[in-house]
């Protein structure tokens, strides 16, 4: 596996080699010309170009600027056989990073000042704020402080190689956090390996993780490679961390600490360096004060925190969550409309961003693919969780007497506030209530209640 | 500023001359590159890199 990836913009194959064998532990890409080069960018980041002064007879200096705007993220490291004229200064001024003189030695020089230019590029990277915005393909959607907070530790996170607990109701999202740690890092060929601890029973959840032998269980019947083998280099996502057994959790433990397991039914020690991303919607300081789970453990796995907000707290969000997956799921033809928006914001979403890809892929159905509108959303349950909370308890004008005289009162306070929070529209109401407008003007009537709208 | 082409193939043509012997050297070592610049090849290109040095040198 490469540790990075670089372009080799050089006009003489000979010199290329060199290059190359002086890489070993990088890919190296080979472009014959500026034009060729330009070309790989547009089907591949890399994290370093370097780069000839002299390419065929033309001074390449003039196609830095090119080369930056072709691949912002990329150190330029340009190679010389000569530094005269300030020709370093002009280099770094120009956008490059280092400027290295060739010569018969410099193979031994070449990987650390990669290295190097690499880092120092990856410092500009995490202070321009514009490397912060998520990638277009991201679902890290949203405009609140709290998505742009976590947008900005993800990306932190990202070219750091600690272990990283992720906390939050189910729901919100844990996963996508995890693989965007992984992705937005500059060596992202490393693996990224997933596996769902509360899905698995307990004994093949150390097979999936250590990997078995030949006959170590009935059934098996060839030798598997474990998961921490499939990981090794990259990031292992532990999901629902806080469902795995005891037993497990010290074998897992044993692994973190000096990273070597013995696959299930050998004998034979195997290492494997991987960061953990473990996720959890349980309170895991509750689970160690209850005893099932291990506090050291625990400790391991907490070096850093991140916690997701429901989205119930955060309903600035919903909006632009809304027009995200409308668009994805509708490949971009169909749009959801204000009102259908304001309805999506009013409501608890107990299940989180789940939930709300739920009832947009129903919308869309119902909107047979066209744009979505408020009477396509059907929430389960609107009426109790919009209102759930907001309903003042029935006071002393109750006649407590008669069923009928306390049901009509219920029904004139819950009515008088459901209209109350969807601004005296109507419309809303009924698709949010699931009645017809007709049986909501028929019970205003009996019960003497008067929209504002109207 | 400008680049003096005379000069750099000059010394990129010595560096070639210099870097040859290790060259021959890694194709014994790593015969099965399959993308390595071959024997027949290196040494067209020392010949004309020679001719450079000479050139350059008005020998």
């Amino acid at each position: 596996m490469f540790q990075y990836s670089v372009l080799h913009i050089e006009d003489e194959k000979w010199f290329h080699q060199q290059v190359k064998l002086a890489l070993k532990e990088v890919q190296v890409i080979w472009a014959s010309s500026i034009q060729e080069g330009l070309q790989v960018l547009k089907h591949q980041q890399v994290d370093l170009i370097l780069l000839d002064r002299n390419l065929s007879g033309e001074d390449s200096f003039e196609s830095i600027g090119k080369l930056v705007d072709a691949s912002p993220g990329s150190a330029i490291l340009v190679l010389s056989t000569d530094a005269e004229g300030g020709s370093i200064e002009k280099a770094l001024q120009l956008g490059a990073h280092d400027y290295l003189i060739k010569s018969p030695k410099f193979s031994e020089e070449l990987p650390i000042r990669i290295k190097v230019a690499i880092k120092a590029k990856s410092s500009d990277r995490i202070l321009n704020q514009k490397w912060l915005a998520p990638k277009l393909d991201s679902e890290m959607i949203g405009v609140s402080a709290h998505i742009r907070a976590l947008q900005e530790k993800v990306m932190r996170l990202s070219e750091l190689d600690i272990n990283v607990l992720i906390t939050g109701e189910s729901g919100t999202g844990k996963e996508v956090i995890a693989s965007e740690i992984h992705r937005l890092r500059r060596d992202n060929l490393r693996p990224f390996v997933a596996l769902n601890c509360g899905a698995i029973s307990e004994s093949v959840f150390e097979s999936e993780l250590f990997g078995h032998v030949k006959g170590a269980f009935t059934g098996a019947s060839m030798s598997r490679e474990g998961l921490l083998v499939a990981a090794d280099g990259g990031d292992l996502f532990l999901d629902e961390v806080g469902d795995l057994p005891q037993s497990q959790q010290v074998k897992l433990l044993r692994f973190i600490q000096d990273g070597t397991f013995i696959p299930v039914g050998s004998t034979k020690e195997l290492r494997s360096k991987v960061r953990i991303i473990a996720a959890t919607n349980k309170s895991l300081e509750q689970e160690v004060s209850a005893g099932r789970f291990r506090e050291d453990l625990f400790y391991r796995l907490d070096v850093y925190r991140i916690h997701t907000k429901a989205l119930r707290e955060r309903t600035e969000d919903i909006g632009p969550l809304a027009d995200f997956f409308v668009q994805k799921f509708s490949n971009k033809t169909a749009k959801i409309n204000k009102e259908a928006k304001k309805l999506l914001e009013r409501q608890v979403w107990k299940g989180n961003v789940r939930e709300l890809i739920a009832v947009l892929q129903r919308a869309l159905v119902e909107s047979m693919g066209d744009d979505i509108r408020a009477s396509h959303i059907q929430v389960q349950n609107i009426g109790g969780s919009t209102l759930q909370g907001k309903l003042p308890k029935l006071k002393g004008d109750v006649n407590p007497l008669t069923f009928n005289g306390y049901v009509d009162s219920a029904a004139k306070a819950y009515l008088e506030n459901a209209l109350n929070l969807f601004e005296g529209d109507t419309q809303e109401l009924a698709a949010a209530l699931s009645l017809s407008r007709a049986t909501i003007y028929n019970k205003m009537n009996r019960l003497k209640l008067r929209s504002k709208k109207s | 500023m400008s680049l003096d082409r005379k000069t750099h193939d000059l010394k990129n043509a010595l560096l070639f001359l210099e870097t040859f012997p290790s060259m021959i050297k890694q194709l014994t070592e790593f015969p099965d590159e399959g993308d390595m610049v071959g024997v027949d090849e290196l040494l067209q290109i020392y010949s004309e890199k020679l001719k450079v040095v000479k050139d350059g040198l008005g020998l």
